[in-house]
Parts: structure tokens; sequence; C-alpha cells
């Protein structure tokens, strides 16, 4: 049997052989690198889009679940019994709300304004001193379906701290982003919860946090805001395993059902609670000011793109995956894909060999419309269905290539290929999207096995779609933003018909 | 991590912070390299960041990083140099015994079975305790000591047949 001691020893000797310091993280530096998947994460969460279902529709399940109307006609009637034993008859008194009823009333104002400070938990100016805090503002117009609110972002290492402040301007098409410290502006298409309905959600959460959570929020005291007396209720959540706890307050108005402050707090371990923002001011009904909604770069300002080119988030060498093995250095990456009316895919995609001495135009030259597609290091040249196994493969031909030069990827060539399945796809294929196939065109086989899944994309079925999505996602791949001539959607749909023609006639199918 | 899922750029490296060096650690256990377990475990941390609303379990946040991280390393996968590892790991080259010793244990961690070489991995490579491992890898602790004490019964049975010295084990 061991002892402590036998186990001490293996254990310095698997240390010794593996063990590493610590491996220090500079978040600034990481921002920096990661800028597409930070912009991509804002998009959401501007746009409400992907946050998981179960916290988005909590309120509204539990509002019609049979418990909680019981519960809440429970609590109505005792409600009433204590009122009327206590304050009289209920017809002496103003008409009450019940906190809960807050998302409610903000939802059915026409237009929210919010204004108060963000601040810096968790972080210090280098000096050890407060970071300062930013005023933020929120315009909401909730008939029209418009929002505008402050953005701020920072990022610190040991010997800085950079607080960028901005503002995101939403309309039903886009979202429009000022960068007032970079003094640039961005449009981003605008998510999947276009419309009055996810605007109200967002908007109400973006006041009052997780609906779910005022549920189990407990009063803690009363406060006189604006000569309205204001109840103090309080949302906790402990810290988890990693990461801070949480603490939001809302100063509640019984009489008007109105929000009129909330406070947002964070507490890290046994340090005290620290604020991280607040809304001071909050009212509902506001006339509108000229312009506030409007999306125009103020002059000073570099506009980065235009609405047009915002239809698809910012293009840029995304590094899915890497292998070296002393012989050749790979990396390779994809842009969108869509999937046609007629089951075709389009998908873009790029791959290099850092090694390799021959330029990497080269595999490009002499590709034909519909032909083999380019001999790169890594080729894409087949999908099959995501999920459960199939028989089906969508295989690739060449439609067209684009070349962009990154500072840091240098030029990258991306081939946009149309894979054209060989038997008719099971419907489930949009809920399991695809799998690429591949082979390598190098002079050994490296020890790199790629599991690379291909989003099912945006369903493209007129020549409108086309020009809209495809076309401009092909563009942001190139240089000059161009597509190269003659890629329409009808030459498309044509070359898909006749590979399926083709695939039909290798299997001796008759087609109608 | 709800203030994360909210769009809290801050709070999310908050959890880098926290995450980032296991992340390393389970990459390191894919790739056997330090610079690409690095790689990997920022490139996770990316990808991480984009579907982080889609997370419907923030307590099982570290071992849904865990996988995300898995799965980019096992993009990465590359057969190194072991000599240059060698080196960077055991560092003085003119240490032989030392450097022998070094690679025959780790060539005995790369035949342990996948789950107990993670555990291996993450419980050496910067010394984590049961309860960030626990954490990391979203299984109870009492799973993780029995991956342990296995892995460790195993290590020390094919160093003794290398002719580890017994007085080391």
């Amino acid at each position: 049997m061991k002892t402590e001691d036998t186990d001490n020893k293996l254990d310095s000797v698997i240390r010794t052989a593996i063990g590493r310091e610590d491996v220090p993280f500079d978040f600034g530096q990481w921002r920096h690198g990661h800028r597409a998947a930070i912009e991509q994460f804002q998009a959401q969460c501007v746009s409400g889009e992907s946050l998981n279902s179960s916290q988005m529709s909590l309120l509204r399940r539990l509002r019609w679940s049979p418990v909680f109307r019981f519960a809440v006609a429970a609590v109505v009637v005792l409600v009433a019994v204590w009122a009327v034993s206590h304050l009289g008859s209920p017809f002496d008194v103003a008409p009450a709300y019940a906190f809960t009823d807050a998302p409610e009333v903000l939802a059915r104002a026409a237009t929210i304004h919010a204004s108060g400070w963000r601040y810096f938990p968790g972080h210090t100016m280098p000096d050890g001193s407060a970071i300062p805090p930013v005023p933020i503002e929120l315009w909401v117009d909730l008939v029209n379906g418009c929002e505008r609110q402050t953005t701020t972002g920072l990022s610190a290492g040991k010997d800085y701290v950079h607080v960028g402040v901005g503002e995101l301007i939403q309309n039903s098409q886009f979202m429009f982003r000022l960068d007032h410290t970079e003094k640039t502006s961005f449009f981003f298409p605008r998510g999947i919860q276009a419309g009055a309905e996810g605007l109200v959600d967002r908007s109400v959460r973006l006041l009052l946090g997780d609906f779910a959570a005022l549920a189990s929020a407990v009063k803690v005291g009363d406060e006189e805001i604006d000569g309205q007396e204001c109840e103090i209720w309080q949302w906790q959540r402990d810290s988890q395993v990693a990461g801070p706890a949480f603490r939001t307050r809302f100063w509640f108005s019984p009489a008007t059902g109105r929000t009129k402050r909330v406070e947002s707090w964070m507490k890290w371990g046994p340090a005290d609670w620290q604020l991280a923002q607040e809304y001071t001011r909050i009212e509902l009904d506001l006339p509108l000011g000229e312009g506030i909604f409007a999306m125009e770069t103020p002059v000073g300002y570099t506009a980065m793109n235009t609405p047009e080119a915002a239809a698809l988030p910012p293009s840029r060498p995304f590094n899915l995956g890497g292998y070296s093995d002393g012989r050749c250095s790979l990396s390779y990456g994809a842009a969108r894909s869509f999937t046609l009316a007629d089951g075709s895919v389009i998908w873009g995609w790029w791959s290099i060999d850092k090694m390799s001495q021959t330029p990497r135009e080269a595999p490009f030259a002499d590709l034909v419309f519909g032909g083999p597609l380019p001999k790169v290091p890594i080729e894409f040249n087949a999908l099959v269905p995501g999920g459960e196994p199939s028989d089906v493969t969508y295989w690739g031909h060449h439609l067209t290539y684009t070349s962009k030069s990154y500072t840091d990827g240098g030029l990258i060539l991306t081939e946009w290929v149309l894979y054209v399945p060989d038997e008719t796809p099971a419907e489930t294929v949009e809920e399991y999207d695809y799998d690429a196939l591949y082979v390598f065109n190098l002079d050994h086989t490296p020890h790199l096995k790629i599991s690379l899944p291909v989003p099912y994309g945006r369903r493209i079925g007129t020549a409108e779609d086309f020009d809209r999505w495809v076309l401009p996602a092909i563009g942001e791949t190139s240089d000059d933003g161009q597509v190269p001539a003659g890629l329409t959607f009808d030459r498309v749909l044509q070359l898909a018909e006749q590979i399926r023609e083709a695939h039909a006639r290798e299997k001796g199918i008759e087609r109608p | 991590m709800q203030a994360a899922q909210a769009g809290d750029i801050d709070s999310f490296g908050k959890l880098c912070e926290e995450y980032y060096s296991p992340l390393v650690a389970v990459a390191y256990n894919a790739l056997g390299d330090h610079q690409l377990a690095e790689d990997a475990a920022q490139e996770a941390l990316a990808r991480g960041l984009v579907n982080l609303r889609k997370l419907k379990d923030v307590r099982k946040s570290a071992p849904w990083l865990a996988q995300i991280c898995r799965n980019v390393a096992c993009d990465m996968v590359q057969s190194q140099r072991p000599s240059a590892a060698a080196e960077e790991i055991s560092g003085t080259s003119g240490d032989c015994q030392a450097h022998e010793t070094a690679q025959i244990v780790r060539a005995a961690i790369d035949r342990l079975p996948a789950s107990m070489k993670e555990v291996v991995i993450l419980r050496y490579y910067n010394n984590y305790s049961y309860k960030q491992i626990t954490a990391m890898l979203g299984l109870p602790k009492r799973t993780i000591n029995g991956s342990l004490t296995r892995a460790k019964r195993k290590l020390a049975e094919h160093l003794r047949r290398r002719g580890v010295p017994e007085d080391m084990l």
C-alpha cells in the first residue's frame, strides 16, 4: 500500500515532467486580437440574439402557467383581505401595482428615457485610484422600434487603462455604432429579433435585467423620489464557482407601477460590493427630440462601412485551425455559407501552408466556372449533412475566388464553391447544418483531423436574395469589395441543375 | 457569467482570467505543446464568447469552455519534435537523468486513457486543486480522486518497468 510519502515523491516526479508556472493572461491583448469575436458578441447582445430561450421566456411561461396564476390569485386575495382589514375599503385607495408588474408597465410605454452612470468594478487606474464613471443614456421608441444607448468598453493592463465610449443606435433594419473614442461609425445588420416585440423585451431587460429574477426579489426599504413613495426591492445572486456575485436594487413606485431607479452591484469574494451601473432617472412617454435615432456619421468621424455592406458582419481571416509538423504549417478558415432554395450550398473557405514556397495565387490559375476546385493545401471538396449518417454527398464545384490582404494573415484567397447534393437531402439538414469533407494537397499526409461544421446559413430563394446577401459576402473577402464579374443567381442555379443531371446520368436515374 | 452573457465584456474578462490557465492545461493535454496550447485556449475563449449567449446553465460554464477548448485543440493536433519540448520542460539539458525521467513520465502520461490523462495534466500542469479540477471538468470530486489514484498507480507501474529508481516513486 502506498504511503503519503511515496505519493508525494511520485507527485513531484510528475510535476517536474509536465509542470509549468501559472500562465499569465492579458485580457487587453486578447481583446485586441479577437475584435471580430467581440463585435459579433456585442451585435448579439444588442439584438437580443441567441440568449438562451430558458432565460428569455421564463417570465412569459411563468405568467401563463396554472400554478403561477393560482399563486397570483391567492396572493391577490390575501393582499385584499389584509388591505381591507388594515386600510379600510379598497375603494378608498389609489390602484396599486405589484413590483412584478414593473416590466409590463415599462413595455406599455410609448418611449423610455433613462440616464445614469456606468462604473468599472474590479478595475482601478494604474495608480490604484478609481476609474471615473461614464455617463450613460438610453432612449427607446417602443412604437417605431428604435433605440439609442451608450456603450462602454474597458481594456486594462498593468500600466494602462483604456475606456472606450460609444453609442449604439438601432432601428428595424440596422444597428449603427458610433465609437466616440476612435471616432468611427459602423453599421451592423439587425439580428433575428428585429421588430417591435424584440425591442420591447430587450429594452426592458436593459433596465430591469432578467425578468425571472424579479420574482425572487425582496423588499429591503422605502424611499421617496420626486415626491413619490418608492419601495426598494433587491435581487441578489451569490457568486458561483467562478465569477462575482450580483445584486440589483430597484426603486419602484407602487402608485404608478413605474421603476424610478435601478442600481447594479457586483462583488468578488470577500471584497465589498461595488457599484457597476446605475440608472438614476427613468422617464416614460417623453416626447422624442429630432435626430435621436439618426444613423449619421458625425463630422470628423470615419465611416467604416455603409448600410449596404452591413448586411453581413465584418470579415477577417478567422482562423478556424492550424497545424504544424516541421514540413508544413497549415491554417484554414471559412467565410459565410448559404443554402439555395434548390438545396445546393454556397460556401467560401481558404487554406494556406505558411511554409510553402509556392505563390498562394498559383492554385487559382486556370480555374473555370463549375470546374474542379483549386489544389490548395486543404481542399474542402465536399459536404455531408450534419447529424445522423446520410448517403447524400454535396460535391463541390468552383464558382469564383477572391483575394484580400490582411495585416495578420498575409494574402488570403477565398475559394467560393457551389456544393450540389447527389441525392435529395433529408429535411433535417436545416437543423443539423453540414460537415465539411476535405483532402490534403501536400507531399505528405499530416496528422490533422478536421471537424468543421458548415452552417446552413441564410436561405437564398430569389435573385434579389442572392444580390442582397451572397454577393456582399463574397465582396467582403476581396480587397476592393467587388465580386468577380458574371456571378448571378440564374447562372448558379443553371450550374446546379447541370450538375444534378450529371449525377442522375451517373446513377442511371431518369429525371422528370 | 450572467453579466457577461448580458454583454459586459469586462465580466467576460474576469472569466477569461479565471479559466485561461486551466484551459491551457486542457489544450496541452491534446496538443503537448505549450505555445499551441495557449493559442488553443485563446481561440476557445473567442469561440466561447461568440456562443456565450447560447449557454443555458451558467453553472456549467467551466466544463462548457473546456469542451470548446478540446474541440479547438483537436483541430490543432500536431506532431511535435519531442527533443525541443523536452528541453523546454526539463530545464538544464545537462541534467541527463532528470531529462530522461521527464521524457519517460510524459510518455507514460500519453499512454493513459484520455479522460484520466486530462485529470493528470490539470492536476500537475499548474498544480490545480481538486476543487478547481472538479469545477473545470464538471465531475464529482470522488471521480477526480478515483481517476488520479488509478492514473498514478498506472504511472508508477510504468515508470518502475522503465527502470526509474524505486525511491523516486
